[in-house]
C-alpha cells in the first residue's frame, strides 16, 4: 500500500521527524539529542536507586529521614489517589446506570458512523467471536457500524481463515464488514498493533468511507483489542460525549478498560495486576489533563487522518497516537474520559508460571511507553507553538510518572530498609535506626486503607459468579489485595526498569503480542 | 440532559491536594522528631520536649517479663526474641528480666539520648535440667539408669524430662549399648589426662615476673585459651579474661561501653557522679559521644565469685556467655560487665567435671554423666 498523500496532514505532521520511533532514525546532532533523551529515564531511575543505596552507606541519617518522608508521602499519595478512584467508581456506576440512548435522543446523530478496528494476530476464533457477538448486542443501529477485522499476514492462514469465517457469520449484521490482512515485512514498519491498525484505517478509508462518501469528521474510529467486549451503551455514551465535547475533532475518548472477561478463571496474581491497571485508569479518568489514550479508545477519523494514523515504527502506539495528535495540533488536543467500561481479558495463561511470565512481558511492553517521553521531550523542543507552560507541565508530569513507576515501589518496599543494613555501627545504635522500620511499617499499614477501597471496588466490578466457582472465591478476591506490594515490584517496577534500561542501552523492544486463551 | 455525577471538579482536586500537602508539611517534622527519639510529655506539670533513648533487650527465655525501674514493660516492640523499649529518659535504668522457674537477670544500664542501649539477658533454670547419658538404653530408646548413689545425688538436685527406666539389676544383656556414653567417657578421660600433664608442666616452669600487659603477651601467659568468633577466653593468674582478638575490627558493643556511670562521666570530663542525674543533650555533644563510643577496652575480667576457676569455656552457641567451673559448681557468667556481670548457677556440686562437646555441656559427677540444659525443655 502506498503511503497516503501528505497534503491532508496538519502542518507539523508533515515534518520528516514527526513519526520518529527511535534515535537511529536520525543522523547527526538530532540523533545524539534523541539518544540522550532515550538514556534519560533509565539514568534517572538508576541514579535514584543507586543514590539511595549510597546515601544509606555514607549518610544513613539523611537516608533514614528521606525514607520516612517518602513513606509519609506515599500514605498521602495513596489517600489522594484513593479519593479519585472512589469518585470515579461512583461516576462509573452512575454512567452504567444511565440510559444513554435516551440521553442522546435530543441530538441529531444519525449521520455519525462508527468504524470499529479489531486488530488480531493468532488469537483463537472463540475470542474474536465473543467480541463480535458483544458488538451485535449493543444498543445502537448496527448498520451505522463498520467492522474492520484487521488480521496479520505474518499469522499465515490463520488470519485469512478466521477473518473470512467471521465475515461470513457477522458480515450481514453490520453496515459494513471489512477484513484486512496487514502485509508482513513492510520496510520501515515494526510488526505490531500500530502498523496493522494504520493499514486497516487506510483500507477502510479507500474501500468504505470514500466510496460511500462518508465524511471523515462524522466518522468515529474505535480501536479495540481483540478481546474487548463492549457494554451495551458504549456507542451511545461515546456519541453523547462526542456531541457535547467542546472540540470533538480535537479530542480522543477513553473508556475504562476492565480486565474481567475471564476474571473467574484467572489466578489471583493476574486478577490483582489486571484490576490495578483498571484502577489506575479510573484514577486518571478524574484528572484528564494527565491522560493519554490507553489500549481501547475512540477518536474521530478526521483527527487520525490529519496525523497519518497510528505510528507503525514503535511499540506503544495506543498512547503515541495521543501525543502525535497533541503535538500536531499545537497542544490544542485532549482526552475526554468516558467513565464507561469496556471489558477485556485479564492476562492469564494455562499455568501460573506462564501467567506470571506473560504478565511480566505485557507490563514491560506497557512500561516501554517511556519511549513516548523521549518523543514528547523532543517535539516540545521543536514545536514552540505549544504554550511553554503546557510543555513544561506535561513534560514534568510524564517524567515523574515514569520515574515513580519504577523507583517508588523499590524504594518503599526494599530500599527503605537499606540504612538499617548499610548504615554502619554509629547509625545502628541510634534510636533513629531502631525506629525507622517501625515508623515506615506503621505508615505502610496506614497506606493499606487504599487496598481496602480497592478490594471493595474490585468486588463490585466483577461479572456474576459462574456455577463452577465457589462462593469462597469472593473471600479470596477480597483478600488478594495483600499481594499488591509484591505485584507492584514484580509487575510494575522491575519490568519498568527493564524497559527503561533497554531503551537506555539502545536495545529497542519489538511488539510482543499477549497470547489470549480462554 | 447531563449525567448527574460530573467529573471531579478542579477546585475539589486542588482542595484535597492542598489539605494533603498541608498534612505532609505538618506531620513530617513530627514523624522525624519522633523517630529520632524526641518525646513531648503531655502529663507533667511543666510539659517539655525531651530527647529520649531506648533499650534493646534480647531474652531467649519464653514468656519472660521485662521490668524497667520496677515497672513492667507492656509497650515494647518485639523483634523475634528481643524487645525494643523506646522513649526512656536518659539516665541509668534498672532492668529485670524474669520468668517463672528461671533465674532473674538484673542490670543497670545507662540510657543516652538518641541512643539505643543493647543488652542480652539470660535466664537459666532455677532447678538444673539434665539429660542423663548412661551406658545402656532400652530397645525403645529410653535411657536405662542403674540405681547408684551417684544417680541419686544428681536427681536430688536436678530434673530431667528424658524418659528414664530405673534398673536395679546388673543383668544388662537385654539393653543396648549407648555409643554417646562411650565417646564421652573417652573424652572425659582424655581431658583428665591433659589436665594432669598441664599441671605437671606448670610445676616445672621456672619463676618469672610479668613485664607487659600487651595483648600478645597476655595470650602467651594464658595456660588455656578458648576462641569463639571475635573473642578469646584465657586465664591469667586466678582470673579469666575475655579479650577481643587483635584482628577484630568490630568488637562486641559492651567492650566499647563504660561499665559504670562514674566511668562514663569521667570520660565526659564531668566530676559529678550522681547516678540519678539526667543526661542532657548538652552533656553529650557529638565529640563526647564518639569519645565514649570509640574508647573500647581490649579485655574484660570475668567474675569468678572469688573462687578458684577449675575450667572455663564459652557457652555453646553464645559467645557472650562464659561457662565457669568453680569450686562449688558450674556457672554461666555474662562477659558484659556494664554495672556488673550476672552470674547464674547452671549446676551445683563440688565433685564435678565439665566438658563442652558437640555444642552441648556435659558434666560428670562422680561416675554419673549427663548433659546440662540451659533451658527448661518444653513437651
Amino acid at each position: 500500500m502506498s503511503a497516503p498523500a501528505q497534503n491532508h496532514l496538519l502542518p507539523y505532521a508533515r515534518r520528516d521527524d514527526f513519526h520518529v520511533g527511535r534515535a537511529t532514525e536520525f543522523t547527526g546532532k538530532k540523533r545524539l539529542f534523541y539518544r540522550c533523551l532515550e538514556i534519560l529515564p533509565g539514568l534517572a531511575s538508576w541514579t535514584t536507586l543507586i543514590g539511595v543505596v549510597l546515601l544509606s552507606i555514607y549518610a544513613p541519617f539523611v537516608a533514614a529521614y528521606f525514607v520516612i518522608a517518602f513513606a509519609l508521602f506515599w500514605v498521602l499519595k495513596t489517600a489522594f489517589l484513593s479519593y479519585h478512584l472512589r469518585y470515579n467508581w461512583k461516576r462509573l456506576r452512575h454512567h452504567m446506570s444511565l440510559d444513554w440512548s435516551q440521553m442522546i435522543s435530543r441530538f441529531e446523530y444519525q449521520h455519525l458512523y462508527h468504524v470499529v478496528i479489531l486488530p488480531f494476530y493468532k488469537e483463537p476464533a472463540s475470542v474474536i467471536e465473543h467480541s463480535l457477538e458483544a458488538l451485535l448486542k449493543v444498543n445502537y443501529d448496527p448498520k451505522k457500524i463498520i467492522i474492520v477485522l484487521a488480521g496479520e499476514g505474518r499469522a499465515g492462514s490463520h488470519g485469512v481463515e478466521v477473518g473470512e469465517a467471521m465475515r461470513q457469520r457477522f458480515g450481514s449484521h453490520f453496515g459494513f464488514f471489512l477484513h484486512t490482512l496487514h502485509p508482513s515485512d513492510t520496510p520501515g514498519e515494526m510488526p505490531g498493533k500500530g502498523s496493522n491498525a494504520a493499514y486497516a484505517a487506510e483500507k477502510v478509508r479507500t474501500e468504505v468511507l470514500d466510496p460511500k462518501g462518508l465524511s471523515y469528521d462524522k466518522t468515529l474510529v474505535s480501536i479495540f483489542d481483540i478481546d474487548t467486549v463492549l457494554y451495551p451503551d458504549y456507542f451511545n455514551c461515546l456519541v453523547w460525549h462526542f456531541l457535547t465535547a467542546e472540540n470533538p475533532l480535537k479530542s480522543s475518548f477513553q473508556p475504562v478498560p476492565i480486565f474481567n472477561n475471564n476474571i473467574w478463571e484467572a489466578p489471583a496474581v493476574a486478577r490483582v495486576v489486571a484490576m490495578s491497571s483498571t484502577f489506575w485508569e479510573m484514577v486518571q479518568q478524574e484528572r484528564p489533563e494527565r491522560m493519554a489514550t490507553f489500549s481501547s479508545h475512540s477518536v474521530s477519523f478526521q483527527a487520525l487522518y490529519e496525523v497519518g494514523y497510528w505510528q507503525t515504527n514503535m511499540v506503544s502506539e495506543d498512547s503515541r497516537i495521543f501525543w502525535n495528535l497533541l503535538i500536531a495540533n499545537n497542544g490544542q488536543y485532549n482526552v475526554i474520559p468516558l467513565s464507561y467500561p469496556v471489558s477485556m481479558d485479564a492476562n492469564a495463561a494455562p499455568t501460573l508460571w506462564k501467567t506470571i511470565g506473560q504478565i511480566y512481558k505485557q507490563h514491560r511492553r506497557w512500561t516501554y511507553g517511556v519511549e513516548n517521553l523521549c518523543y514528547i521531550l523532543y517535539h516540545f523542543t521543536q514545536n514552540t507553538t505549544i504554550p511553554l507552560k503546557k510543555r513544561i507541565i506535561v513534560s514534568l508530569q510524564q517524567a515523574e510518572g515514569y520515574w515513580s513507576l519504577v523507583t517508588n515501589p523499590i524504594m518503599l518496599f526494599i530500599l527503605g530498609w537499606a540504612p538499617i543494613f548499610l548504615g554502619g555501627q554509629e547509625f545502628h545504635q541510634t534510636v533513629l535506626s531502631y525506629n525507622l522500620p517501625i515508623v515506615v511499617r506503621d505508615l505502610l499499614i496506614l497506606a493499606m486503607f487504599g487496598l481496602v477501597i480497592s478490594s471493595v471496588i474490585s468486588l463490585s466490578l466483577i461479572p456474576p459468579r459462574p456455577q463452577t466457582a465457589s462462593r469462597f472465591r469472593y473471600l479470596v478476591m477480597a483478600v488478594q489485595w495483600i499481594m499488591v506490594p509484591a505485584t507492584m515490584i514484580i509487575f510494575s517496577a522491575i519490568p519498568g526498569l527493564d524497559a527503561q534500561t533497554r531503551l537506555m542501552f539502545g536495545r529497542y523492544m519489538g511488539f510482543w503480542v499477549t497470547p489470549k486463551s480462554r | 440532559m447531563k449525567p448527574v455525577i460530573q467529573p471531579l471538579a478542579k477546585w475539589q482536586r486542588t482542595l484535597i491536594f492542598s489539605v494533603l500537602l498541608l498534612a505532609f508539611l505538618v506531620s513530617l517534622p513530627v514523624f522525624m522528631f519522633y523517630a529520632t527519639g524526641y518525646r513531648y510529655d503531655f502529663f507533667s506539670d511543666k510539659p517539655t520536649i525531651t530527647a529520649t533513648g531506648g533499650l534493646y533487650i534480647s531474652a531467649e527465655a519464653p514468656d519472660s517479663l521485662i521490668y524497667i525501674d520496677e515497672e513492667l514493660v507492656n509497650n515494647a516492640r518485639v523483634f523475634r526474641q528481643a524487645s525494643y523499649i523506646q522513649g526512656l529518659t536518659p539516665t541509668v535504668h534498672r532492668i529485670h528480666v524474669q520468668s517463672v522457674g528461671l533465674h532473674t537477670w538484673v542490670k543497670e544500664l545507662l540510657v543516652l539520648p538518641h541512643i539505643v542501649t543493647e543488652a542480652e539477658a539470660f535466664n537459666l533454670p532455677l532447678r538444673p535440667q539434665i539429660r542423663p547419658v548412661t551406658e545402656f538404653s532400652s530397645v525403645r530408646g529410653d535411657t536405662i539408669i542403674l540405681a547408684t548413689s551417684s544417680a541419686e545425688t544428681v536427681f536430688a538436685k536436678a530434673s530431667s524430662s528424658t524418659p528414664l527406666i530405673m534398673a536395679t539389676t546388673t543383668a544388662t544383656s537385654s539393653f543396648l549399648i549407648n555409643s554417646e556414653f562411650s565417646v564421652l567417657e573417652i573424652l572425659f578421660a582424655e581431658q583428665e589426662q591433659l589436665e594432669r600433664l598441664k599441671a605437671s608442666s606448670q610445676n616445672d616452669k621456672p619463676f618469672s615476673f610479668a613485664t607487659t600487659t600487651a595483648t600478645s603477651s597476655r595470650l602467651e601467659l594464658a595456660t588455656t585459651t578458648k576462641q569463639r568468633g571475635a573473642l578469646t577466653l584465657y586465664q591469667r593468674g586466678d582470673d579469666v579474661f575475655a579479650a577481643v582478638l587483635p584482628s577484630t575490627s568490630k568488637p562486641p558493643h559492651y567492650f566499647c561501653a563504660p561499665s559504670t556511670l562514674p566511668e562514663y562521666l569521667t570520660l565526659l570530663g564531668n566530676a559529678s557522679s550522681e547516678a540519678d542525674n539526667l543526661i542532657t543533650e548538652t552533656d553529650l555533644i557529638e565529640d563526647d559521644r564518639s569519645t565514649v563510643l570509640e574508647t573500647c577496652r581490649l579485655e574484660i575480667r570475668i567474675d569468678r565469685k572469688w573462687q578458684t576457676v577449675i575450667a572455663f569455656d564459652f557457652v555453646p552457641e553464645n559467645p557472650n556467655l562464659v561457662l565457669l567451673h568453680l569450686t562449688d559448681g558450674i556457672y554461666v557468667v555474662e562477659i558484659d560487665d556494664r554495672s556488673w556481670q550476672n552470674v547464674q548457677n547452671l549446676y551445683p556440686g563440688t565433685e564435678l567435671k565439665m566438658l563442652v562437646y558437640g555444642g552441648n555441656i556435659f558434666v560428670k559427677e562422680n561416675d554419673f554423666m549427663f548433659e546440662v540444659l540451659m533451658e527448661i525443655p518444653t513437651e
